[in-house]
């Protein structure tokens, strides 16, 4: 406590001092700048911290904006404002529990927040998906196994399945990464991820193939 | 934060750090879960969210490398036989809420006067002089199918109980403006007026 208030404990001040004047923040890990916040003296160090938060905040913006789905309220942006202020409080309140976890994995922590705003969102609201009837469109699906895109197409895709309806591209993703459509035993399936029958999970996956296709002019 | 919470949070955390090390598969899942069975449901949505997000950052980084704005990602509009016009919300705004987007961001979205939306919304415009061009550029901004959207903007009659603490008799209904006559009296420049006067065959 008395190198709280009157000193900056392990902070090598006049390194980081150092970088910001050769304009090389970037250069260092945000855990060890998060690190530094939170035992650099509040009262003396008020500036330097200030602008060691500053460019948390910057980094954290950019690295979310990559991240965060657009159809969030206000394309992102609010959800990203929230995440990032509530790092910032996190970091300079010594008592918060966050702020550790951003001294351990700054960006793991930050990830954790924007999925954690986004779960949140979604019980919150009701998004409209597109509801199976393929007896109604009448058209025939073929397996999802036999697709079999291109590396050129599935770099062309790419554009398209971040398009896709919700459920059709955390289906199509889930696939992609390994998953079943139905739980094998000490496995995880498609249908159990997203909570849905393993028919409604190969139905979605074969939707988003199908978009896929046909955005992309592949007959099939 | 209960000590439940903070249990979970917790476990989440290294959850995420071990799945982004490693990658979401099933059998990361699988062994997460059945050490946390309590907590599965939690796992799987925050494992699909981050898969979700991990997929969003590489598309974004493919659009950028590519010398492209990644906000130029559209929602691909499919044939969505679900949404017809028995199932469409009645106005404007509450369907547009349900995929995520306020009057504001959508009229941002689609580069048009945001009073020409809110207009649209508290059916302030005459129906029928909405044009087909505003009907599908909407439809594609919203994700949704064009009928869908043509349904919902047909019905929407926003009107809030607006205060008449002057007036001396009942409110009355205001004097329904045509989509022209909206567009003009907007602050557009003129190539966004002309492109919203013009319509598609």
């Amino acid at each position: 406590m008395q190198d709280q208030e009157h000193g900056s404990e392990g902070v090598d001040r006049e390194d980081w001092l150092d970088r910001i004047n050769r304009n090389d923040l970037r250069s260092a890990k945000p855990q060890a700048i998060a690190a530094a916040c939170r035992r650099l003296n509040p009262e003396r160090d008020v500036l330097l911290r200030g602008r060691l938060l500053d460019h948390l905040a910057k980094l954290a913006t950019d690295h979310l904006a990559m991240r965060v789905d657009r159809r969030l309220p206000n394309e992102g942006r609010d959800a990203i404002g929230e995440v990032v202020g509530n790092m910032v409080a996190s970091i300079i309140d010594p008592d918060a529990a966050d702020g550790r976890g951003f001294e351990h994995s700054f960006i793991n922590k930050l990830e954790h927040r924007l999925i954690d705003h986004v779960r949140r969102w979604r019980r919150e609201t009701v998004v409209i998906e597109p509801q199976l009837s393929d007896e109604v469109t009448g058209h025939a699906l073929e397996r999802p196994d036999g697709y079999g895109l291109s590396p050129e197409d599935e770099a062309m895709a790419q554009d398209i399945v971040a398009g896709l309806p919700d459920n059709y591209r955390k289906a199509f993703l889930l696939r992609r990464a390994g998953f079943a459509y139905d739980a094998a035993s000490r496995s995880e399936s498609i249908a159990a991820m997203l909570g849905v029958t393993p028919k409604t999970a190969k139905a979605w996956v074969e939707k988003a193939h199908a978009l896929i296709h046909q955005q992309l002019g592949i007959r099939r | 934060m209960t000590v439940t919470d903070h249990e979970l949070d917790e476990m989440l955390f290294r959850f995420h750090c071990e799945a982004t090390e490693q990658a979401v598969t099933p059998t990361l899942v699988a062994r997460w879960t059945a050490a946390y069975p309590h907590y599965a449901e939690d796992i799987r949505e925050h494992a699909v969210e981050l898969l979700d997000m991990s997929f969003r950052a590489s598309a974004n980084g493919a659009a950028i490398s590519a010398g492209r704005s990644p906000a130029r990602i559209e929602p691909v509009t499919v044939p969505t036989p679900g949404m017809t016009s028995e199932t469409a919300p009645s106005t404007l705004r509450e369907a547009l809420r349900t995929v995520g987007l306020t009057l504001r961001d959508f009229a941002d979205g689609i580069d048009i006067a945001r009073s020409i939306v809110t207009d649209v919304n508290d059916g302030e415009i005459v129906k029928e002089t909405i044009p087909r061009r505003f009907l599908r550029i909407g439809a594609a901004r919203a994700g949704t199918a064009t009928d869908w959207f043509k349904a919902v903007v047909m019905t929407t009659n926003d009107k809030g109980e607006l205060p008449a603490f002057k007036s001396t008799g009942d409110p009355l209904p205001g004097r329904q403006r045509t989509w022209e006559e909206a567009i003009r009296d907007t602050d557009m420049d003129e190539d966004r007026i002309a492109f919203w006067l013009s319509d598609e065959g």
